[in-house]
C-alpha cells in the first residue's frame, strides 16, 4: 500500500488547483481521476477537438492563477471577449458589447440610458457579493473577524446612499423579470437579461430569486474586468493543459482511469482510498473534488454518516436542466445581417421574458420545450488556429433541458435537436445542411461522461437555499466534511460552478490551515 | 338624524377590519375618529351578507385564523358578540376516487396519512416541529413596527438589535433553516419531508392562496408560514370561522368602536385626500362633502390610496414610480354558492365530518402548477385549484335548516383575460369550469344549486376596492415584506405626506384578516401625537 500526504479524488479544475497548492507546501500529493485526463468539464470531447463541456469563462479567479503561476505555463491574459448578439426574427439584432452591456447597440438612446442605470445598480450589488463568493463562507461559530466583516459590508453599502442600499434588501430576492420591467422596455434586452439569469438553475425569469443568478454572473473578473464573458486563448484545451503542467510541476503524481470506489474510514477518520483496479493508497487527508453525493453515498456510504447529515445532503436536488449540442460543419455559417468580423460573438436566443418562461415552463414537468432558448457560439470564427482545416466548430448551450433517461427521452431528444437547429436555420439559411457531425449532451449524458449524477453544471442546484453557508449543506460549507480528515471542494460546494478555481483554492488554503504546523 | 359635526381627530379611509381596528385603537385613546367606507355595509373584505334570502354569505374572507387575539382582547370584541369556532375536518379528493382526510388532533391525522403512505406519517412529526418553530419565530415579529435598516435614528437602530438579537437565539442550524425556509419553493420543501404526492399536495396548497406564485416558485414556503401563524384559542396553525360569517369580526369591531364614541358613514367613497403645505388636511367624498382632520388613514391598498385617492401632483416622482412597481397582482377568484341541501361525496363515508373543513380536488403539486403556468399566460385553467368550504355544517346561525352555504375560493384567477378586460361572459365561463369540476366529484350537485355569486378580480376590486383583487393587498414575497412592506422607506405606516398614513394589509405584517397592521398603525399615529398607546397591548409569547 502506498502513503501519501494528501489524496485529491477528481481532476477537474477544482481538485487540479488544490492539488498543486497542497503540494506546493511540501505534502506528498497523489491526485485519482476517473477519466482518461484532467479536465473534468473542460476536457476536450472526442470527435469536437477544440471543445469541451464548458468553452467560456466569467470568472476565472486571479489568486487562482497567481497561486498556481498559470501564466508561466502558457496562459494568456489577451482572451477572446465575446460580445452577445440578441437574434430574433424580424427584429433589429441587439448587441451587447464591452463588459456585459458597457454599451449597447440596436436600442433606442433613452432604453440605453435605462439599462445603465439598471447596469450600474447589478454591477454596485454584485460587487457587494463577490467579497463572500470568494471568501470561505461563515459556519457555525461565527468569528468576531467575521461579524465585523459582515457590519462593515452593510457600512460600505450604506456609504453608496440610502437609496442603493435600500434597493439592495428590496432586489436581492427578486425575479428577474420584475426588476428587468420595472427599469426597461426592450423585449430582447429583458430577454437577454432573463437568460443570464436563469441559465444553469431550475427557475424561471419569473420564479423569486432569479436575480441573484445574473448577480453572481456579474461578480465575476476577468483581469479585473467584471463582468465579462471570454473565450480562453487556445480554448478550454489550452487553460486545463496550463492547470496541468503547474501541477505536474508541482510535483502531484496523478492517475487517470481509475476509479475511487470507496473512502476508508477507520474509527471516523478517513485513512485512505479504495480504487476500481483494487489498488488501496493511504492518507492523512483527503479531499474530494468532485460531487458531494457521490463522496458521501458512494464513497463513504450513509452507515458512516449521521441521519441528519444524510438527510440534508440527500435533499439537495442535482438533476441537471440545461444541455449541449456540438456541432462540425463544413464551412463558415452565415448569419443574416451580421458581418463575418462579428460571427466570433456569443449569440443568443431568448427574445423575451414570455419566451424564457415559455421554455422554463415544461422542464417542471420533465417535459421539453418546442421553442427552447439557447445559446450558440461558433469557436472557429472566435480562434481558427482550433479548427482542423475545413471544418467549423459550434457549441450551442441550450436551456431547460430535464434530466430524463433514455426511455423518457424517447424521440423527445430528436425532436428537440431539431427544433434548436430549426431555429439557427431561420438566422441563418442554409446552415442544416452543413451539419457533418453533432453531438447532444443533456444531463443524462453528461451524468455517464463525466461522473456527476443528475448530469447538472452545478453538481446541484445553486439556488439561495444552497448558497454559500448552506452550500453543499450548512455546517459543511466551509470545506469541512463531517469525517475527520475528509474535504470537499468542487462545484457542489462554494461558490459554485464554472471555471473559477475558487472551492478548490478555498479547500487547499483550509486544509493548510486546519494543518498548520504539522505536515 | 344628528348633524355631523366637519372636523375630527383622524379619518379612516375605508372599514375593511384594518381600518376599523385602527379606529378602535384611535378612538379609545381619546380621539374623536370618522370612518368612512364607500359601501353601504362595512367590513371590506371581512364581511358577511344575506345574498339571496335567509342565506348568510362570506363572500370574501372566508375563514379565520390570523386575527391576533391580543387585539381581540383589547378591543373586547367578544362582548361586541364575536365567537370564533374551530374548523375540524378538511379532505383531498383524489383523482382514482380515494382521499385525504385532515383533523385538527395531530395523531389522528398522522394515521389518515399514513394510509397513504407510513413515509409521511412519520415525517410530518418531524415536519410540524420545524413549522412549528418558524411560527415562534415570527410570531413576535407581527405586532411590532418595522425599522428602517437604513435610518440611523436610535428607535430604527435598537429595533435592527432586536430583530438580530431574535435571530440569534435560535441556534446556527436553526437559522440556517429558517433562511432556507424563507427562500425555498414550497414544493422543494415538502420535498424534503414526504414522497406522497396528495400528502405534499394537501399541504402545499396553503403555500399558493392568495399570492400570484406557483407551488414550485421559491417564496412560497413563506407563504405557507403566513397561513400557519393564526391560531384559534392557543391552537397554532388551527383555522376556525367566525360564527355568523367573516362579517361578524366587523361588526364586532364596529359595535366596539361605537361603543367608546366613533362614528361610521357607509356609502361615503373617498375621492381625494386634501393636501395644503404637503400636509393632509381633510378628505373630500363622492358627494362632495368635506371633513377636516390633521390625521388621515388609508386602510386602502397602497395603489389605490397612491394613484386614485391621493392626488399625483402632491407625491415625489420616484415615489410614485414606486408605488407603480408595487407588486398587487390579481390571483384568485370566488364562486358562492348557495344550495338547497347538503352536496354528496360519494368518495367518504356518508356525514363524515371531515367535510366540515376545507374541501379539495388537486391532488399533486404538479396540477397546481399547471394551473399557474395557465395563470401567467392570462387564462383561468380548466383544472383550477378550489378551496371550499361549508361553514354552515358547522354554524347553523348562517341559513336555515338544511340549507348552506359554499365558500369556493379559486386560485389562480388572472387580472385580465388574456390581455383583455373581463366580461359577465367570461366570467360565467370562468364559474362553469368551477362547477364542473365539483361535479365531477359530487354528483347532482348542480341541481342543489339555488344561488351563486362569482367574484373575479374584476368584482374584488370593483366592490371591495382591492386592486386587481389581490387578497393580500400585495405580494407575499420578500421584496414586499418587513421593512420592505409597501416599499422600502416607508414600511412604519407613514407616507411622504405629513398626517397621511396607510393602515392596511399592504403595510407590515400584510394580509389576511389579522389586524396586526391597523393596529400597528395606530401605535405611530399615538406616538406622532405624542399620545401613549395604553389600549394597545404587547405581543405576547403564545408557545
Amino acid at each position: 500500500m502506498t502513503s501519501f500526504d494528501c489524496i485529491v479524488i477528481g481532476a477537474g479544475h477544482n481538485g487540479m488547483a488544490a492539488s498543486t497548492i497542497l503540494s506546493k507546501s511540501g505534502r506528498k500529493v497523489l491526485l485519482i481521476e476517473a477519466s482518461s485526463g484532467p479536465g473534468g468539464m473542460g476536457k476536450t470531447i472526442e470527435g469536437f477537438d477544440g471543445l469541451s463541456m464548458v468553452n467560456t469563462l466569467n470568472h476565472l479567479n486571479s489568486e487562482v492563477i497567481n497561486e498556481l503561476e498559470l501564466t508561466k505555463f502558457g496562459l494568456e491574459q489577451d482572451h477572446h471577449f465575446l460580445k452577445t448578439i440578441c437574434l430574433e426574427e424580424n427584429k433589429e439584432k441587439l448587441i451587447f458589447e464591452g463588459s456585459y452591456g458597457s454599451n449597447v447597440l440596436g436600442i433606442d438612446n433613452s432604453e440605453l440610458q435605462s439599462w445603465l442605470k439598471l447596469r450600474k445598480r447589478l454591477f454596485l450589488q454584485s460587487s457587494i457579493l463577490k467579497k463572500f463568493i470568494n471568501s470561505i463562507p461563515i459556519q457555525e461559530d461565527i468569528t468576531a473577524k467575521e461579524k465585523l466583516n459582515l457590519a462593515f459590508s452593510a457600512i460600505n453599502l450604506r456609504l453608496k446612499g440610502k437609496d442603493e442600499f435600500q434597493e439592495f434588501f428590496r432586489m436581492i430576492l427578486m425575479c428577474i423579470a420584475d426588476i428587468a420591467e420595472e427599469f426597461l422596455s426592450n423585449d430582447l434586452l429583458k430577454g437577454l437579461l432573463s437568460y443570464d439569469a436563469t441559465l444553469g438553475v431550475k427557475l424561471g425569469p419569473r420564479s423569486p430569486t432569479s436575480l441573484i443568478g445574473l448577480l453572481y454572473r456579474l461578480s465575476g473578473d476577468i483581469n479585473g474586468k467584471q463582468g465579462v464573458q471570454v473565450f480562453p486563448k487556445g480554448g478550454m484545451h489550452n487553460l486545463i493543459q496550463c492547470f496541468f503542467k503547474s501541477l505536474t510541476k508541482a510535483g502531484v503524481s496523478s492517475k487517470f482511469n481509475e476509479i475511487v470506489k470507496e473512502i476508508i474510514i477507520e474509527n471516523g477518520r478517513a485513512v485512505g482510498v479504495k480504487t476500481s483496479n483494487g489498488k488501496e493508497y493511504q492518507s492523512k487527508t483527503i479531499l474530494s473534488a468532485i460531487s458531494p453525493i457521490v463522496t458521501f453515498k458512494n464513497l463513504v456510504g450513509y452507515p458512516n454518516l449521521d441521519t441528519g447529515f444524510v438527510r440534508a445532503i440527500n435533499s439537495s436536488r442535482y438533476e441537471g436542466n440545461t444541455s449541449k449540442l456540438l456541432l462540425l460543419l463544413n464551412k463558415i455559417p452565415e448569419i443574416t445581417g451580421i458581418k463575418t468580423d462579428l460571427l466570433g460573438s456569443r449569440f443568443i436566443y431568448a427574445p423575451s421574458i414570455e419566451i424564457v418562461e415559455e421554455g422554463f415552463n415544461p422542464s417542471k414537468y420533465n417535459k421539453v420545450s418546442e421553442n427552447p432558448t439557447f445559446e450558440f457560439i461558433i469557436p472557429s470564427c472566435i480562434d481558427p488556429s482550433l479548427t482542423p482545416k475545413d471544418t467549423v466548430l459550434v457549441s450551442i448551450t441550450i436551456q431547460n433541458t430535464p434530466y430524463m433517461t433514455n426511455e423518457s427521452w424517447g424521440k423527445n431528444k430528436l425532436l428537440l435537436q431539431k427544433a434548436v437547429i430549426n431555429k439557427i436555420e431561420k438566422f441563418s439559411p442554409g446552415f442544416s445542411k452543413t451539419i457533418i457531425k453533432s453531438n447532444f449532451l443533456t444531463p443524462l449524458e453528461i451524468e455517464k461522461d463525466y461522473f456527476v449524477p443528475g448530469g447538472h453544471w452545478h453538481h446541484s442546484e445553486l439556488q439561495i437555499d444552497r448558497m454559500y453557508s448552506l452550500r453543499p449543506v450548512f455546517g459543511f460549507a466551509n470545506y469541512q466534511s463531517p469525517i475527520e480528515n475528509l474535504y470537499i471542494c468542487g462545484a457542489g460546494t462554494h461558490p459554485g460552478g464554472g471555471i473559477s478555481g475558487s472551492s478548490g483554492l478555498n479547500a487547499a488554503r483550509k486544509i493548510l490551515n486546519d494543518q498548520k504546523g504539522k505536515i | 338624524m344628528t348633524t355631523l359635526s366637519k372636523s375630527y381627530d383622524a379619518i379612516i379611509i375605508g372599514s375593511g377590519h384594518n381600518g376599523l381596528v385602527n379606529a378602535c385603537y384611535l378612538q379609545r385613546s381619546g380621539l374623536n375618529v370618522l370612518v368612512l367606507e364607500k359601501n353601504e355595509w362595512i367590513g371590506g373584505a371581512t364581511t358577511s351578507r344575506e345574498l339571496t334570502p335567509g342565506i348568510i354569505y362570506s363572500n370574501c374572507s372566508y375563514v379565520c385564523s390570523l386575527f391576533r387575539p391580543e387585539i381581540m382582547r383589547d378591543l373586547e370584541l367578544p362582548k361586541h358578540g364575536l365567537q370564533v369556532i374551530g374548523i375540524e375536518g378538511g379532505v383531498v379528493f383524489t383523482k382514482d376516487g380515494n382521499y385525504l382526510a385532515s383533523n385538527r388532533n395531530h395523531h389522528v391525522k398522522r394515521r389518515e396519512m399514513a394510509r397513504h403512505s407510513l413515509h409521511d406519517s412519520e415525517a410530518y412529526e418531524r415536519y410540524s416541529r420545524d413549522v412549528t418553530r418558524q411560527c415562534r419565530f415570527i410570531q413576535p415579529l407581527l405586532m411590532r413596527t418595522a425599522p428602517d435598516p437604513a435610518s440611523l435614528r436610535i428607535r430604527d437602530i435598537s429595533e435592527m438589535f432586536y430583530l438580530i438579537k431574535h435571530f440569534n437565539e435560535l441556534s446556527s442550524s436553526q437559522m440556517a433553516e429558517t433562511i432556507r425556509f424563507w427562500t425555498m419553493s414550497i414544493s422543494d420543501f415538502l420535498d424534503e419531508y414526504f414522497e406522497n404526492d396528495v400528502v405534499k399536495a394537501s399541504i402545499a396548497l396553503s403555500g399558493i392562496i392568495g399570492t400570484a406564485l406557483g407551488p414550485m416558485s421559491p417564496g412560497t414556503a413563506y407563504v405557507l408560514l403566513h397561513h400557519y401563524m393564526g391560531e384559534v384559542d392557543g391552537s397554532i396553525g388551527a383555522w376556525g370561522y367566525a360564527r355568523g360569517g367573516m362579517g361578524s369580526i366587523s361588526k364586532a369591531l364596529a359595535s366596539s368602536f361605537k361603543a367608546s364614541g366613533g362614528t361610521i358613514l357607509t356609502s361615503s367613497e373617498v375621492t381625494n385626500v386634501m393636501i395644503r403645505n404637503s400636509r393632509a388636511t381633510g378628505v373630500v367624498i363622492n358627494n362632495k362633502d368635506e371633513y377636516f382632520s390633521n390625521i388621515i388613514v388609508s386602510n386602502a391598498d397602497f395603489k389605490r390610496t397612491f394613484l386614485k385617492i391621493v392626488n399625483r401632483n402632491s407625491l415625489p416622482a420616484d415615489f410614485l414610480k414606486k408605488v407603480e412597481n408595487f407588486k398587487i397582482r390579481g390571483s384568485s377568484g370566488k364562486v358562492n354558492i348557495g344550495l338547497d341541501s347538503m352536496p354528496n361525496f360519494p368518495a367518504i363515508p356518508k356525514e363524515n365530518p371531515c367535510l366540515n373543513g376545507d374541501i379539495h380536488f388537486t391532488d399533486s403539486i404538479e396540477r397546481m402548477e399547471l394551473a399557474y403556468d395557465d395563470w401567467k399566460n392570462g387564462k383561468w385553467s380548466a383544472d383550477p385549484f378550489l378551496d371550499m368550504m361549508i361553514p354552515t355544517k358547522t354554524d347553523p346561525t348562517m341559513a336555515p335548516p338544511g340549507k348552506h352555504f359554499m365558500s369556493c375560493f379559486v386560485q389562480y384567477c388572472p387580472p385580465k383575460v388574456e390581455g383583455k378586460n373581463w366580461t359577465n361572459s367570461d366570467r360565467d365561463k370562468f364559474a362553469e369550469t368551477v362547477i364542473n369540476q365539483i361535479a365531477e366529484y359530487s354528483p347532482g350537485f348542480r341541481e342543489k344549486i339555488i344561488h351563486m355569486e362569482i367574484r373575479t378580480p374584476r368584482e374584488l376590486e370593483d366592490e371591495v376596492g382591492l386592486t386587481e383583487g389581490n387578497i393580500f393587498q400585495g405580494e407575499l414575497t420578500f421584496d414586499q415584506l418587513l421593512f420592505n412592506r409597501p416599499i422600502p422607506g416607508y414600511a412604519q405606516y407613514r407616507s411622504p405626506i405629513k398626517g397621511l398614513y396607510m393602515c392596511g394589509s399592504s403595510t407590515h405584517p400584510g394580509g389576511g384578516v389579522m389586524g396586526a397592521p391597523g393596529r400597528n398603525a395606530s401605535i405611530e399615529i399615538l406616538k406622532d401625537i405624542n399620545k401613549s398607546n395604553i389600549h394597545a397591548s404587547k405581543a405576547y409569547d403564545v408557545i
